[in-house]
């Protein structure tokens, strides 16, 4: 590899960024050379400032100071519109989609000009249907509205939406979290194709078994700042973990196996009684006990996230009884607000459209829930709201502390915090999480873990839903797997393995090798 | 921009010229807080005029039929709340833009007015009105319009109500992110009906302001605060996709768009270039500092 100093085959290169938003420094001395033909990792820890570098690619920020060289030109990357010129395509880790427009629609949604379509309807609709059909997208999905597909199908449109671009780089922002595996194997595949015909790939992620499959090379950021760059071989988990925390002693072992001592003979403090998700559907109990963690586990749209919602009450299951237990009271739940009343609290999945108050401060998304426990006549007292906020903002250690900060200015583990903070204000017994450490890094992860058994000692009941089965092991006593949306089996104790969870995921074993 | 004015007409430069600038300022002002949390919450309410029309039509029409003013508020105050509650149950219920709930309710409003009329929308309105919105007026010896002490005492209120309330934090919670809202235990039909309520509420209270003007009514009195309050809104900053803003902008937006109308009154300029230079003044307004960044943010 030469040395010299102009490196004209630089597809993207970035030296010296500063990037501020307002007092607060996002990135200082970051630095990426991203070669023809590679797959660059892009790792770093909640706010080390991988998001800014993402938007200052995609056009979406200028940086205060810093040169930006695309193909070995210096250019200023002003709009998203200028970027895809210049052949840089983004895919963020947020599913932006347009519910109104069709799914293929959306795939070419921003190619054409307001007026004028630069292709044939005929050709968008082959190139469509192709693109998605490679990533696993059956003609079904294809002739759904987007509102109607599951996130993981959504997603997969706006990767599709990047590929049918004519791009050099193609930036993906933490763009497989959602994907399920088979999806993320087939969009795998096809980005060794497109690194092989000489075109790059900047890939932001937390997941360090992706990062190992992909990657050529791969940066690491620390606090706004660029550690260095590894290459394959010198890219191990632990190398990478060690530049992204700075520290040579790993907490990595902490990724403790679910049973905290010996499970417990606890009361009962909800029990599902044959519950059915959905019309057709097989019914199933299920019970939950005071201080347990309780994971749930299923591949998207089997059924696990209406699990949630129905425990919330949010949805009512189409057949059967949701009975809580209180003091020796029992209560059927009735309804969102009444479930919340009665202190289950619930953290939907998808951050942006069903979390987060963009236009608000840190201060009013954590205390948004809470405001009417601690008000009289409809005003409240701020004293206790604001002893409640910074308490949450401190035990989830949510930078930066001061909570007039926008929420928009948060990086997206942050912000997730702040979500979580929300709930747990409501000092709830039953705390349900939807997927809430999608795009996490790893260390806010073992903090995470460690709050849960901590607030399950003190008599909270947590069910975790997650994609990731790593993480149900981490953190969860027994785990419910989901399946044609219905319970298949409860595991816990010897039974509990990634195996196992990943068998009754799919099936039995045994019908899967018979059609193969 | 008062610089500009008073050097422009130093005629404004005088108690009275103040004065009668900060009365029209405050008529706008309240018919402006309705407008705003509608605004606030993603909506809009379009039926202000109407409003604004009936209270100043009832208001004379029953007083010159020798009704204790009392009576008359509190008649004022019914209609205000039914008008409110027709266009927040509307547009929950229905499910359609508030732009086009509220512009049906506004023409019924006005329908109404005139039918119960009969069309002879005459009348008087109290003597005490009329000099609350005299600039040269006086409250209880203090040589200020009654009408200033109303805006600033709603002013207060409307700040600590977005401030202090739970109402409050949640209009701005809804008008950020609907479905979020819901989820986080926000009631929006509730805080809708609150809503256009107040809405109406303030237009009826500006409408029997307008009253002193004229010293009579007419069912078309508010019609140009159709404009006028949504300039004021947006003037001062508050997006019109909703939940970003407060009432205190709105405030310096009544401020801006009040001096800038006397200015071009000053000036001689005649009602229809009035128009077109305020229309333009507003573009040009919110291109320097209404841009909303969140938009961009978001691709």
């Amino acid at each position: 590899m030469r040395s010299d100093e102009a490196q004209p085959e630089l597809v993207v290169e970035l030296q010296d960024i500063q990037h501020r938003y307002g007092p607060t420094v996002a990135l200082d001395g970051c630095r990426l050379q991203i070669r023809p033909g590679e797959v660059h990792g892009l790792v770093g820890e909640n706010g080390s400032g991988k998001s800014t570098v993402v938007k200052l690619l995609a056009g979406v920020m200028t940086p205060t100071s810093g040169t930006i060289r695309v193909a070995g030109k210096t250019q200023r990357l002003t709009s998203p519109a200028h970027a895809h010129r210049l052949g840089i395509v983004t895919v963020f880790q947020e599913t932006l989609v347009a519910d109104e427009c069709t799914t293929v629609e959306n795939v070419f949604l921003g190619s054409d000009g307001l007026f004028r379509r630069s292709r044939s309807r005929a050709y968008e609709m082959r190139a469509a249907t192709e693109i998605l059909e490679r990533l696993g997208l059956s003609a079904a999905a294809l002739a759904t509205p987007p509102a109607k597909l599951s996130l993981a199908e959504r997603q997969t449109v706006t990767i599709a939406r990047a590929l049918v671009r004519d791009w050099r780089l193609l930036v993906l922002d933490e763009a497989t979290s959602a994907l399920d595996l088979a999806t993320r194997d087939r969009l795998f595949t096809l980005i060794a194709e497109h690194r092989d015909s000489g075109r790059s790939v900047l890939f932001v992620s937390h997941r360090m078994d992706e990062l190992r499959l992909l990657i050529d090379r791969a940066t690491v950021q620390r606090s706004g700042t660029t550690v260095g760059t590894l290459d394959r071989r010198q890219a191990t988990s632990r190398r990478l973990l060690e530049m992204m925390i700075g520290r040579q002693d790993l907490p990595i072992a902490a990724a403790r196996h679910g049973s905290s001592g010996p499970h417990r003979e606890a009361e009962v403090v909800v029990s599902c009684h044959q519950i059915a998700l959905g019309a057709t559907t097989e019914p199933f109990d299920l019970s939950i006990s005071r201080g347990e963690v309780l994971g749930v586990a299923g591949l998207d749209g089997h059924g696990a996230g209406a699990l949630l919602e129905a425990l919330a009450g949010w949805r009512a299951p189409r057949h059967g009884m949701i009975e809580i237990t209180r003091g020796g009271e029992h209560h059927r739940v009735r309804g969102y607000r009444d479930a919340f009343r009665r202190g289950i609290a619930y953290v939907p999945a998808k951050r942006q459209e069903e979390g987060l108050f963009p236009a608000l401060s840190v201060w009013d998304n954590l205390a948004v829930a809470t405001l009417g426990r601690h008000s009289r006549f409809g005003l409240f007292r701020t004293g206790p709201i604001d002893r409640g906020v910074d308490e949450q903002l401190a035990r989830l250690g949510v930078v930066p502390r001061d909570s007039a900060t926008p929420i928009s200015a948060l990086s997206g583990g942050n912000a997730q915090k702040v979500l979580i903070g929300r709930w747990l204000a409501a000092k709830p017994w039953l705390l349900l999480l939807n997927d809430p450490l999608r795009g996490v890094d790893l260390g806010t992860k073992l903090d995470f873990y460690d709050r849960l058994q901590v607030l399950a000692q003190d008599g909270m009941s947590v069910v975790l839903l997650s994609t990731e089965i790593e993480e149900l092991l981490a953190a969860c006593d027994r785990v419910a797997v989901c399946r044609n949306h219905a319970i298949r089996a409860v595991l816990c104790g010897e039974r509990l393995s990634h195996a196992a969870i990943l068998a009754e995921m799919f099936g039995q074993p045994e019908t899967e090798d018979v059609r193969s | 921009m008062f610089v500009i004015l008073v050097l422009s007409s130093p005629a404004v430069w005088s108690r009275t010229g103040v004065m009668s600038l900060l009365v029209l300022a405050s008529v706008l002002g309240i018919a402006s807080v309705g407008q705003t949390w509608a605004v606030l919450i993603g909506g809009i309410d379009l039926s202000v005029p109407a409003v604004i029309g009936m209270a100043n039509v009832v208001l004379a029409t029953l007083y010159v039929r020798g009704w204790p003013f009392g009576v008359i508020c509190l008649v004022l105050l019914g209609l205000a709340v039914a008008v409110g509650i027709l266009n927040g149950v509307l547009s929950s219920v229905l499910d359609i833009h508030p732009l086009v709930i509220t512009l049906g309710v506004g023409s019924v409003v006005t329908g109404a007015v005139l039918v119960a009329t009969k069309g002879n929308t005459g009348g008087t309105v109290p003597a005490f009105i009329t000099s609350a919105v005299s600039p040269v007026g006086e409250t209880f010896g203090v040589p200020v319009p009654a009408s200033l002490l109303l805006w600033i005492a709603v002013s207060a209120v409307v700040l600590y109500l977005e401030r202090r309330s739970v109402l409050g934090r949640n209009l701005m919670a809804l008008g950020s992110n609907r479905i979020a809202a819901r989820l986080a235990l926000v009631r929006p039909f509730a805080v809708r009906i609150c809503v256009y309520v107040l809405s109406a509420g303030c237009g009826c209270l500006a409408g029997a302001l307008l009253g002193g003007f004229s010293g009579g009514a007419s069912v078309n009195i508010g019609n140009p605060y159709l404009f006028s309050t949504i300039t004021a809104v947006v003037v001062g900053g508050t997006a019109l996709l909703g939940g970003r803003g407060t009432y205190g902008r709105t405030i310096s937006g009544v401020l801006v768009t009040t001096e800038f109308t006397t200015l071009l009154v000053g000036r001689g300029i005649g009602a229809n270039l009035q128009q077109v230079l305020l229309g333009l003044a507003i573009l040009v307004l919110i291109t320097i500092y209404g841009r909303d960044r969140h938009v961009a943010q978001r691709i």
